[in-house]
């Protein structure tokens, strides 16, 4: 036999990097309910027997390496941000990536859309979830998991079961956080009870709603989860360009190209259409969502199809009205009543007499109108206020050298050493021996006794 | 022969430790043919088990097994590079070796062993959300235990093999199950490995002595699907182990950096013969020391004095041979058995008295039966044209002590 076959190495092989965390392939991608980054996250935490929170923070927090990366005790109130458009999404994206080996988990969350969608009111701050939704993984044993969908602030109903999302835990009534340290899918973060059930217990939670209301609200999580059904297949990365050209495409139908005419039948006002319409500006995605519902298109044919002819504005109202607060009136006010009540303020010797918040507040204007409008009266309002101030002030520290004075006497007399301590128990304010001069009578009393040829007491 | 040595020259100008450590850590090692033979049947088996679950390597200590282990760890890690650079989370096998601890086995320290082979994180912090791992302190607060309590452990274990999908999870010293355990500690650890295995549906590869063979017959819960490999060391009653061995023996003298290469004497053989009782694993660590006593004395060749001064003491060796026989006995297949089990089953007629020889011989138990039953078509087969017409069969001679 020959040497190489007498022998056989044992040496392994050196390039074996192995990813850190487990490949866990996230549900949905494609579907309306594509698997959000979070519930990814969370599922990964779940594998690995560790609560999110240690996995992030051990784990993810030292590849994001910033302040604001992956500790989630400084990110508690911003986890949602999470699942957005942003450098916080992108980041844990990347970095799960990293540690997991699993590929292009940016389409987990709406990083692909953030050129469309502004993150002002995009995504709720507390977890939402369909409890039917939880039930039936369960029970036909699939993976539970949170879909993207859910955390949309527009959407407030689950496509599948036409049921409202639930905000709150039915058993301890909190609401969670979107990643919370103890966060479990399908499970309260607080109280760690499961929060499946069945269609039955909901109680039909949208019979509250009317016929109209119900419909445009499953259109409306259907139609945003068809959005996210797209994301994957997005050729070109859709730009804020194409969307305004959507935008003139359609109100050439609906109004021959008059935006004024568009805006006024949607109670918008125009200006905020026309800087739509020339891809300087973007609608929320809550506005987005309205004004397709009155076009009848979803949000996915808005963008990619052409519009067909005569098209209207559904005159439907159902969704409420686009700005909910109008602006308000301009306010007239009466300077000379107002110069009046601050003169009757100015000359009545009211005592202690009031700061100017406490004025505005009587004359229900807001101080800087006051002061806006008389700023000579103002100041002397708040100089009457400065000088009672000081002068109460002083007063108060001579009555506590007063209190000293009698403690330290009271203190000798009882044999007892007058520490500061000791001191302060006897005294009315005893936080006023901050002050220096204070804290100095307590020495000069002992010096003055001292003087008086007393022995002191030891101490 | 084509050289007289195997090793290059230059060897000889350096220091004794370099040129001990040569022999000592060659980073390779000798195929010998029970290696190679074992080591081809285990590979097969581990890429594609069959429904086994528990792939047993039992053979004496020192015969080999962890060099055994090591080869198979390379050779599956070889074979899955190309996969592995595409598949990151993807842990071709898992190498454990079963931890002793001084109050015997436990499972906290063997599961751990498995979550550091795959380089876990947070080990420490696991936690499982079941209820006694959940509980509220007096203010009614939620408390997530985070201690790595066994049972988390064992959860975290048992994810670890189902993501990270090993063809299996090899165990070095798996006898160690048995270091001070009763019968019923024995067989509640084989009720927790059996239900490791299904609920990871990764395969065990345990390696480990004859002591094993005891396991299986304390618990038959395992036999259902396991499948030993036996590991032997080479007999003296067989020729072509005795070639093997002198083989073997000759090639490590020839690895020895010394002026003169020893000779391989009959008289030398039958001593290291009987000093290792043919284990090569054994061989090769005395061999190791006498080479040392050898270039301590600065000898010019291993003498034989060196191998008389560092051989181990008789009883040591008395006591190695009994543990190996007694394992033979049990696993090496023999013609009296196999006929004693036909007759067990109905199958041969009058041989109560080599039944009896059988049972009292050896504990008989699934896992043998499972393997017999395994060969026996084809042992059936061998006997059918083994009888030929008009000649007398044997079974109907006496038997034992009774007449027929």
């Amino acid at each position: 036999m020959k040497t190489n076959q007498l022998y056989h190495d044992l040496e392994l092989p050196s390039h074996l990097c192995r990813s850190r965390l487990f490949c866990i392939e996230p549900v949905g991608i494609g579907t309306q309910l594509t698997e959000s980054l979070i519930s990814l996250t969370v599922r990964l935490a779940e594998a690995h027997c560790l609560p999110p929170g240690m996995l992030m923070e051990k784990e993810v927090a030292p590849i994001i390496a910033r302040t604001h990366g992956g500790n989630l005790h400084k990110i508690y109130s911003h986890t949602a941000a999470l699942n957005s458009t942003g450098v916080m999404a992108l980041n844990l994206a990347s970095a799960l990536e990293k540690l997991s080996g699993q590929k292009n988990l940016h389409l987990l969350t709406l990083a692909p859309w953030s050129e469309l969608m502004p993150s002002r009111k995009l995504l709720r701050r507390d977890r939402a979830w369909c409890p039917v939704c939880y039930e039936n993984w369960y029970t036909t044993k699939n993976v539970i998991y949170e879909p993207l969908l859910w955390s949309l602030e527009v959407v407030k109903a689950c496509p599948s079961h036409r049921c409202l999302l639930l905000e709150s835990c039915p058993y301890c009534h909190q609401k969670n956080l979107p990643l919370a340290w103890n966060s479990r899918p399908g499970y309260c973060s607080k109280c760690q009870e499961w929060l499946g059930s069945l269609p039955s217990n909901l109680a039909e939670n949208l019979k509250n709603f009317s016929e109209d209301e119900s419909k445009a609200l499953i259109w409306i999580a259907d139609s945003v989860g068809d959005l996210l059904a797209s994301t994957p297949y997005l050729t070109s990365p859709v730009t804020k360009d194409s969307f305004a050209q959507a935008f003139r495409a359609h109100i050439n139908l609906v109004s021959n190209g008059n935006i004024a005419e568009f805006a006024r039948q949607l109670q918008l006002p125009k200006n905020t259409v026309w800087l739509w319409c020339n891809g300087r500006n973007l609608p929320q995605l809550d506005t987005w969502v309205h004004i397709c519902y009155r076009l009848n298109s979803s949000l996915i044919d808005f963008l990619t199809q052409r519009p067909e002819q005569d098209i209207c504005l559904t005159p439907v109202k159902v969704l409420g009205p686009l700005h909910s607060k109008p602006r308000a009136e301009p306010r007239v006010i009466d300077t000379d009543h107002l110069e009046q009540q601050l003169e009757i303020i100015l000359l009545n010797h009211e005592c202690p007499p009031p700061p100017m918040e406490e004025v505005a507040r009587r004359l229900e204007i807001h101080r800087e109108t006051i002061f806006r409008l008389f700023p000579e009266m103002c100041r002397a309002i708040s100089a009457k206020y400065d000088q009672f101030q000081k002068i109460r002030h002083h007063r108060e520290i001579e009555q506590s050298r007063k209190e000293i004075n009698q403690a330290v006497l009271k203190l000798y007399s009882e044999g007892l050493y007058p520490s500061e301590g000791q001191v302060a128990q006897l005294m009315s304010k005893p936080g006023y021996l901050r002050y220096k001069q204070v804290r100095a009578a307590i020495k000069e009393a002992k010096l003055e006794f001292n003087t008086q040829g007393r022995n002191l007491p030891n101490s | 022969m084509a050289s007289e040595h195997d090793f290059s020259i230059e060897l000889l100008d350096l220091s004794i430790d370099q040129r001990l450590e040569f022999f000592k850590n060659p980073g390779k090692t000798i195929m010998h043919r029970n290696l190679k033979k074992t080591f081809e049947h285990l590979y097969r088996i581990v890429r594609n088990p069959a429904g086994a679950s528990l792939i047993l390597v039992i053979g004496p200590s020192g015969v080999g097994k962890s060099t055994l282990l090591a080869l198979l760890q390379r050779k599956i890690l070889e074979t899955s590079l190309a996969r592995m650079e595409v598949d990151l989370s993807w842990y071709p096998i898992i190498c454990i070796e079963a931890p002793a601890v001084n109050r015997g086995f436990r499972w906290r320290p063997f599961y751990k062993e498995i979550l550091l082979a795959v380089d876990e994180p947070c080990i420490e912090n696991k936690i499982t959300y079941d209820e006694d791992c959940l509980r509220r302190n007096k203010d009614g607060k939620l408390i997530v235990a985070t201690r790595a309590t066994e049972d988390s452990l064992r959860l975290a274990a048992r994810k670890v093999c189902l993501h990270r999908k090993p063809y299996t999870l090899a165990i070095d010293e798996f006898e160690h199950i048995g270091i001070s355990a009763t019968n019923e500690d024995i067989e509640a650890h084989m009720h927790c490995a059996k239900s490791f295995i299904n609920e990871s549906k990764v395969p065990w590869t345990a390696f480990g002595t004859y002591e094993m063979l005891d396991f299986l017959e304390i618990n038959d819960q395992l036999s259902q699907r396991d499948r030993i490999i036996h590991f032997p060391r080479y007999l003296v009653e067989a020729d072509e182990d005795v070639a093997e061995f002198k083989r073997i023996l000759e090639q490590l003298l020839r690895r020895m950096p010394l002026r003169q290469t020893p000779r391989l004497t009959s008289k030398l053989f039958e001593l290291c013969y009987i000093g290792s009782i043919g284990k090569i694993g054994t061989l090769i660590n005395w061999l190791t020391n006498a080479y040392d006593l050898c270039l301590s004395e600065e000898a010019k060749t291993l003498s034989f004095t060196h191998l008389e001064e560092t051989i181990k003491p008789e009883f040591e060796l008395a006591k190695m041979l009994d543990e190996a026989e007694r394992g033979e006995a049990k696993l090496i297949k023999s013609k009296e058995k196999r006929r004693a089990f036909r007759a067990r089953l109905g199958f041969e007629q009058g041989a109560e008295g080599s039944l009896a020889q059988f049972n009292n011989s050896t504990n008989l138990k699934s896992s043998d039966l499972s393997e017999m039953s395994e060969i026996q078509p084809e042992q059936e087969n061998k006997l059918k044209k083994q009888t030929k017409p008009f000649k007398r069969s044997p079974k109907r001679d006496p038997v034992g002590d009774k007449q027929v």
